[in-house]
């Protein structure tokens, strides 16, 4: 209890102070009785005299005057902000110095402030003690190991860090013997970060050998708590950035791994959970090119180590790449395609743009503006004018222009190559020849594809020669067959590169293409070529040293940017030597090379600090050791508590107040005050969800977003099927047309299972088209042109498979005249403006013949000609507005007057004359109008019946 | 009294919903003119009999005479500041109703035909517009109707006299009023108007009563405390000022404002009509006519 007390601290002690205005809050709350409610009431005298049968005190009962005063109490203790801090773990006392045997690689850099912690508590040990202290760090450069004081100590392990590179446990062993080994009578306290390595075991027996009675305390990480690494993953380079996180202990971990541009900004997060047992999971970010390129490195969130930390450079970034084949797609034979292949190999790392068009003047031009970092270009012939040119400008700016040989290039090469050819191409093996087919010979060492194996069965059966004595100088020789013709050559030309393979990229000249070789060729190319071209700054985009070391110079590359061992990027202290270019690959990080960014700064090369093969194990038992856990000397803060203590007690007042004491307040007020306090402390305030409530059906109602008009309208026409008409401005006309579609509506109901509603009148400027199948629209001579929204409408309305019947009722003119685009009419001027298909005159065999009658023509109150219709199309564009619409015209014109055709008036009788035919003709007229009504219900269904001839027939055999 | 017309429109309507249920004086009484006969009934007078009527049939008949004696009602109406009281659960002040009742059976009684007046403010007449003159008189000498009536020669003998208050005076201070003015031979009729709160006492806590009229304060600590005593201390005063109406013959009654103003009118109506029959029955009556509800 004194401890605890002890170890009681306040952050802001002087608000204590005001403790000492309890007796005046004492005070006040005693000594002032609640202010009486003043009443006029006439017969006060019979109240006078009157003694209060319960004696209700003038002041306060003593129980709510404590609980006020321990509100105030709590109030002010909690400003003060009161800490308790648990004493120190390590208590016995030291007999004898101790060694303190510090981790400090990047292993135990995410846990440093628990060792700094409880360093801290050994310092106050040692201080009580009177010991002194060995210092040991098994990272870092090494320092005697002197007794230090206390005082000392702190100050070395203060300047202690953890280093970006694992700990020599091998090398402080042997210190530990030379030094310390014929002192003897230490105690050893080794706060190891909980990683296996190989210097464990002679770390062990050292400080075995110099601890008293070999007894070591070991110190580590609690359970879940053990250090997790970022390496690459075994997936690298296919599509999305991957990394894989590793887990020493066995404990479960799950977590999150970050990926962050080069200016810190995250730009995603993978999330990982590693089960109990599980060493590893893979995580991966899949982004789109552009973000994706921006990623610089990937990071474990909270595991501040440079092993949580893995870099990214060139090498993992996607290059986007241009592939022209003049040939076209060859979808049928897809194998036979060079575009195939380098597609295949090309994938896993790289961004791949194909031109819409096989014309090559187009394609170059558009993949020039879609900025590739590399053009591929295979079996093109001979380059030409503007297109040479623009390629030429595109290499000298830093573009990298690969070609391959075909049998256009047989009969001659162009400027655009890095050597010149010579004419004829070259067979080996075959019937005709006296050679066998060549293998490739083994890289050389300034090529970039050094140390690429060359499987045994890739031979070359056919290649284009560069004429070797007009080789130019600067071109490099990049892959060689047996007989030292040239592979692949490369040469700079401006600040880009032109690499040409000497044969096809299918596998008609070579079994190159198909071998794995190939994918690792293209990638090694890929990596000398610029991530982004920009013109601003493509002089320096694909540096020099990079351009050396793509064109197989082994250059040193010196460090850049280092990690630290907290996984900070900063700038390399003297210690950090460069790599040399063909070690980049296998170099390990120590504390001559940090992980961190070498080479230079546009193209660096990323030494990570796990890396394959790199051992990530838990720590295996130590001998004579004494395990123990730091114990995080965790402070407890009591502020919160002790607000919320002042709110529970503040609302058991209010409660207690409402319910004993009801004073003069409205007797409603009692129950809401409780409730009021009930819902606070179960954290609901009832009203407010009722007034949600209250509140919903309203929101829904105006979320629709529908006047009132409007959905009257909308149930109007929705519950029934019906027919529209669009008015027409004129009275007559409006009339005829309602009572034609009427006349329709009852010789449908009469004959066939359609029983639409009445017919309902439209103004396409107002209402809305969507709920009908079928649209009458009179086009009257004098028609106004509808306003563009309108139209659009209508529009609308058409591709989303509505049935409009465009009728000029017009005597003398056939809709040929009328429809002839350019003219004055209204109807060619409306359907001019609307994105209405190709029309044509209703075919023989068109569905609208044959959707319920057998029809031969379509006769209306006049019999001007057969009506248009959308013709049928096969290309792509109507077949997808054919599946929208189920095969049906959007539209049908006439101008037969089909109306007053089937105009009826309330006995049924025909309201127009039919004009020539009589009743026979109006009898035509009905059946059109079942048809077209069938055909705008039930669409092609009965297109079927096309082919009944040709089934008949093959049945007839 | 602003409100004074309001409160003549509202005792006219109050009357007329008085006047239908009975009917008036028109009615049986002393007098000169034929009334009526009828069936005699058991404990009449054999004396009254009308026998020429009687012998023609074989019921006997008793002769009334129309009541023709016009009588003269004093009216006083208390408007102390006690009476202005009006409280959360009441429509209206205590002033206003007694205003309203006092209105009211003052147009009863003119339609009837009897003498109205307001001691030393209003001369009984027989006149047909008794409200208006009484609103009229009130105006004038609204200061003067405080407390009780001064017993003096205002007062003619053997009339009768009903009084609108509270009678929240003391006890010793009313019953001395009552013996002054029973001794000048006038029958008093005593409509006490209290306020619900007055009786029911609906505060809560911590309140400070005040009594406007003496200015006395009283600060009760739980006022809801006290309800049960002040009740039994209410009910003792009503109690001794029914005895002291009694011990002079005179008749209490109670009304509460939350009431409808008919209530009390009609029972204090069919009082005073129902002295005369009882007059003629047996001479005087005894009993307590109560109007309104006790809570």
């Amino acid at each position: 209890m004194i401890a605890a007390l002890q170890s009681l601290s306040f952050s802001a002690p002087w608000m204590l102070a005001g403790l000492a205005a309890l007796p005046l809050i004492w005070w006040l709350l005693r000594a002032t009785p609640p202010r009486p409610d003043t009443v006029s009431f006439p017969p006060t005298s019979i109240l006078i005299g009157l003694k209060h049968r319960e004696k209700t005190p003038v002041r306060s009962p003593w129980w709510l005057t404590a609980l006020r005063i321990l509100v105030a109490a709590a109030v002010i203790g909690a400003l003060a902000g009161p800490h308790i801090k648990p004493p120190a773990t390590a208590s016995a006392t030291l007999a004898q110095p101790l060694l303190v045997v510090v981790d400090n690689g990047w292993q135990s850099a995410s846990r440093w402030a628990a060792r700094r912690a409880f360093a801290e508590q050994l310092a106050v040990l040692a201080d009580e003690s009177g010991q002194t202290i060995y210092l040991a760090a098994t990272a870092g450069p090494s320092a005697p190991l002197q007794p230090l004081t206390p005082v000392e100590y702190r100050q070395r392990f203060a300047s202690l860090v953890p280093q970006p590179y694992p700990g020599d446990r091998a090398g402080l062993a042997a210190q530990v013997e030379r030094e310390l080994g014929a002192r003897g009578k230490i105690s050893v306290a080794w706060l190891a970060d909980g990683i296996e390595d190989s210097g464990t075991a002679a770390l062990n027996k050292a400080l075995a050998t110099v601890a008293t009675g070999g007894v070591i305390d070991l110190y580590g990480d609690p359970d879940g708590a053990g250090a997790l690494a970022l390496t690459r993953a075994a997936s690298a380079n296919a599509g999305p950035i991957t990394a894989k996180v590793l887990k020493a202990e066995s404990s479960p971990h799950s977590g999150q791994v970050a990926a962050v541009t080069g200016r810190g900004e995250r730009l995603s997060v993978a999330p990982f959970d590693l089960k109990s047992g599980v060493s590893s999971a893979e995580v991966a970010f899949d982004l789109p090119l552009d973000l994706r390129n921006q990623v610089a490195r990937l990071e474990i969130v909270g595991e501040a180590s440079a092993g949580g930390v893995f870099l990214l450079d060139g090498r993992s970034q996607r290059r986007r790449v241009g592939l022209v084949a003049t040939e076209g797609n060859d979808d049928a034979q897809p194998l036979l395609s060079p575009t195939y292949y380098l597609e295949r190999a090309l994938t896993p790392f790289a961004e791949i743009v194909r031109p819409r068009t096989a014309n090559l003047d187009v394609a170059t031009a558009d993949l020039v503006a879609a900025k590739p970092s590399v053009i591929i270009l295979s079996d093109v012939g001979r380059l030409s004018g503007a297109v040479r040119e623009r390629l030429r400008a595109f290499v000298e700016d830093g573009g990298m222009l690969i070609r391959f040989a075909g049998s256009r290039l047989e009969q001659g090469g162009d400027t655009l190559l890095p050597a010149p050819l010579r004419e004829g191409g070259r067979t080996l093996g075959g019937a005709m020849t006296w050679t066998s087919p060549q293998t490739p010979a083994a890289f050389e060492e300034e090529s970039p594809f050094n140390r690429l194996a060359i499987p045994k069965d890739v031979a070359v059966t056919r290649q284009v020669l560069a004429d070797p004595a007009q080789m130019p100088r600067e071109t490099k020789v990049w892959a060689r067959l047996s007989d030292g013709t040239p592979l692949v050559t490369a040469a700079r030309r401006g600040a880009g590169t032109l690499v040409f393979f000497h044969i096809t990229a299918n596998p008609d000249w070579s079994n190159l293409p198909i071998s794995g070789l190939f994918v690792e060729m293209m990638r090694k190319t890929l990596e000398a070529s610029p991530l982004q071209l920009s013109r601003a700054t493509s002089a320096e985009a694909v540096p020099g040293d990079m351009q050396a070391a793509a064109l197989g110079q082994d250059v040193p590359l010196k460090p850049w940017r280092v990690l630290d061992g907290f996984g900070k990027l900063g700038v390399p202290g003297e210690r950090a030597q460069p790599i040399a270019a063909s070690a980049a690959d296998t170099a390990r990080v120590s504390a001559a090379n940090p992980p961190g960014l070498y080479g230079p700064q546009n193209a660096v090369r990323a030494l990570n600090t796990v890396q394959d093969g790199d051992a990530f194990a838990a720590l295996k038992a130590v001998d004579g050791a004494r395990v123990a856990v730091f114990t995080e000397a965790k402070t407890i803060a009591l502020a919160p508590w002790l607000f919320l203590a002042a709110l529970c007690l503040f609302l058991l007042d209010g409660i207690a107040c409402a319910l004993f004491l009801g004073r003069s307040a409205p007797r409603w007020r009692k129950p809401a005050a409780a409730a009021l306090a009930l819902g606070l402390v179960f954290g609901l305030v009832p009203e407010s969800r009722a007034e949600a409530r209250a509140a919903a059906p309203n929101a829904t109602a105006s979320a629709s977003g529908l006047s009132s008009e409007a959905a009257a309208f909308a149930m109007a026409a929705s519950l029934e099927t019906r027919f529209a008409y669009v008015l027409t401005g004129n009275a007559e006309a409006d009339r005829v047309s309602q009572a034609g579609l009427a006349g329709l509506s009852r010789i449908l109901s009469a004959r066939t299972a359609v029983e639409p509603g009445e017919p309902i009148a439209v103004d396409p400027a107002k209402d809305e088209l969507v709920f009908f199948p079928l649209i009458y629209w009179p086009v009257m001579a004098n028609a106004e042109p509808l306003p563009d929204h309108v139209l659009a409408k209508v529009d609308a309305y058409m591709k989303q498979g509505g049935l409009i019947i465009f009728d000029t009722k017009n005597e003398e003119a056939s809709p040929e005249s009328l429809l002839a685009r350019g003219g004055r009419t209204p109807l060619a001027q409306l359907l001019g403006k609307l994105d209405i298909p190709p029309l044509q005159r209703v075919p023989d065999d068109h569905v609208l013949t044959r959707s319920f009658y057998l029809l031969q023509s379509f006769p209306g109150r006049w019999d001007n000609g057969d009506p248009w219709v959308e013709a049928r199309q096969q290309s792509g564009d109507a077949a997808r507005r054919g599946v929208k619409s189920d095969g049906v015209s959007s539209l049908i014109v006439t101008s037969n007057d089909l109306a007053s055709a089937w105009a009826m008036d309330d006995s049924d009788r025909p309201m127009f004359a039919v004009v020539p035919g009589g009743e026979d003709q109006r009898e035509m007229s009905y059946r059109v109008g079942v048809n077209i009504a069938m055909y705008a219900l039930t669409g092609n269904y009965k297109a079927d019946q096309v082919h009944v001839p040709a089934i008949l027939e093959r049945l007839g055999h | 009294m602003a409100k004074l017309p309001a409160l003549l429109m509202e005792a006219r309507r109050v009357a007329i919903t008085v006047a239908q249920g009975t009917h008036g004086r028109r009615r049986a009484g002393p007098g000169e003119t034929f009334w009526q006969y009828r069936t005699f009934e058991a404990g009449d007078p054999s004396a009254l009999i009308d026998w020429r009527r009687s012998a023609s049939s074989s019921h006997l008949y008793v002769r009334e005479r129309e009541w023709e004696a016009a009588h003269t009602v004093w009216i006083w109406i208390d408007l102390s500041p006690s009476m202005m009281f009006r409280s959360h659960l009441a429509p209206q002040s205590k002033a206003e109703r007694a205003v309203v009742l006092a209105l009211a059976l003052a147009t009863l009684l003119s339609e009837a035909g009897e003498r109205v007046g307001i001691p030393g403010l209003m001369e009984p007449k027989t006149r047909r517009n008794a409200a208006t003159a009484m609103v009229e008189a009130i105006a004038r000498g609204i200061g003067a109707l405080g407390g009780l009536p001064e017993g003096g020669r205002r007062v003619s003998r053997h009339s009768e006299i009903v009084i609108f208050s509270d009678f929240l005076e003391p006890e010793a201070s009313l019953a001395a009023r009552f013996a002054l003015l029973a001794r000048q031979g006038s029958r008093g009729h005593l409509m006490r108007i209290l306020d619900p709160a007055e009786e029911s006492l609906p505060y809560q806590g911590r309140v400070d009563f005040v009594d406007a009229e003496s200015g006395e304060h009283y600060v009760a600590e739980r006022a809801e405390s006290l309800r049960d005593d002040y009740r039994a201390r209410l009910a003792a005063h009503k109690a001794a000022i029914a005895q002291h109406a009694h011990s002079v013959g005179w008749s209490p009654f109670l009304h509460h404002t939350d009431r409808a103003a008919t209530e009390p009118l009609l029972a204090l109506h069919m009082h005073l009509s129902g002295l005369e029959k009882a007059y003629r029955a047996t001479g005087f009556v005894k009993g307590q006519p109560q109007a309104g509800n006790d809570p």
